[in-house]
């Protein structure tokens, strides 16, 4: 299967003053091709590596809005593990363990370690994330990169544990009066 | 003029004449031997070639411009400045070297540098591609990699309300980077 350089209707600048006639004849007779295939390209394998190197759960989110086989790929719990446990990588065969057992990183990121995560309005309200009440209000625009370590991490799976248990007891209620 | 591949020191180019490869259409471009090391496919196709004594190496899935532009990367790797470099210094390297590129061709890079074994290149065109689509929207990913959206509305409302959370920030400015 022969590649050339541009993909779909035009050529790219880098490819434009290098190509000489032989090539152009094979790229014009092969575009029609080359726009199928190139979509085609861009398979599962692929497209995990390139999600891997996504480093902000919301980008990640969104990847799985784009189209079924993205979807698939981008809700792959490997990648969502990565994106949780960047900042701190303690025992990760026990961690994984107890989040899989409580529904998956996936579920822990977008409840709530991406609330935690949330830019600070520019309103004068104290933040929730600093602990200490007597923390300055920040001088520049909050639009820092967010960083989460092993307290975030664990506060979170505490409340991914209680919000579990809450529906198992809720479900063991019903049944039998307890 | 196939040279032993018995030595495996940094021999000086006087010594190593340089191989040549020959892309899909036809483009000889020459690369020394030990720049060539970055990849584990021409030096697997350099031990069939050694074989039947031709000088010319083939690389018939790669076109030449594509394969000229991999070497020029590859001759950067080799030099001993370049190892020197720090993380923020690799990082702005790749960004110039992939400056302005439709991210297609990026793509079709990355999978040139996998199918020739370059790791470290395949590594670099894959970050490429996840910093291109951070904090864009879904339309511009789908318009960049020519993407068809094979969801039902249905499906598509559903995810959206699944993922509400992410779209909270908005997206960048998708007004650049058209494909």
């Amino acid at each position: 299967m022969k590649r050339s350089l541009s993909g779909g209707e035009s050529s790219s600048a880098v490819s434009g003053d290098t190509e000489n006639e032989a090539s152009k004849k094979i790229k014009q007779g092969g575009e029609e091709l080359l726009k199928e295939t190139e979509a085609v390209l861009l398979d599962e394998n692929l497209l995990f590596e390139i999600l891997q190197r996504i480093d902000d759960g919301s980008t990640l989110a969104k990847a799985a809005c784009v189209s079924r086989l993205w979807k698939r790929t981008a809700q792959d719990e490997r990648l969502w593990e990565l994106i949780c446990t960047k900042h701190h990588h303690r025992s990760p065969i026990q961690l994984r363990a107890v989040v899989s057992a409580l529904g998956g990183f996936r579920s822990l990121y977008s409840s709530h370690l991406w609330p935690l995560l949330k830019p600070v309005s520019s309103s004068p309200a104290p933040i929730a994330v600093s602990a200490w009440p007597y923390h300055p209000p920040p001088l520049a625009p909050a639009r820092s990169k967010p960083r989460w370590g092993k307290d975030e991490v664990n506060l979170s799976l505490s409340l991914l544990s209680i919000k579990y248990f809450e529906k198992m007891s809720f479900n063991n209620r019903s049944k039998s009066g307890n | 003029m196939a040279t032993s591949s018995s030595n495996t020191n940094k021999a000086d180019h006087s010594k190593n004449p340089p191989l040549t490869l020959r892309s899909s259409d036809g483009k000889e471009l020459k690369i020394f031997r030990i720049v060539a090391q970055q990849s584990s496919t021409i030096m697997n196709l350099l031990d069939l070639e050694e074989e039947s004594n031709t000088d010319v190496i083939p690389v018939s899935e790669v076109d030449g411009s594509t394969l000229e532009k991999l070497i020029e990367l590859m001759n950067n790797h080799t030099e001993k400045s370049f190892n020197y470099l720090g993380v923020k210094e690799r990082k702005k390297f790749y960004n110039d070297f992939f400056a302005n590129w439709k991210i297609l061709d990026v793509l079709n890079f990355g999978l040139v540098a996998n199918y020739l074994g370059v790791q470290v290149i395949f590594d670099e065109a894959c970050q490429k591609m996840a910093d291109m689509i951070k904090s864009k929207s879904v339309e511009w990913v789908r318009k960049v990699f020519e993407i068809k959206n094979d969801f039902t509305p249905e499906e598509e409302e559903d995810l959206k309300k699944e993922n509400k959370w992410a779209y909270e920030r908005g997206d960048l400015d998708d007004g650049d980077d058209a494909i």
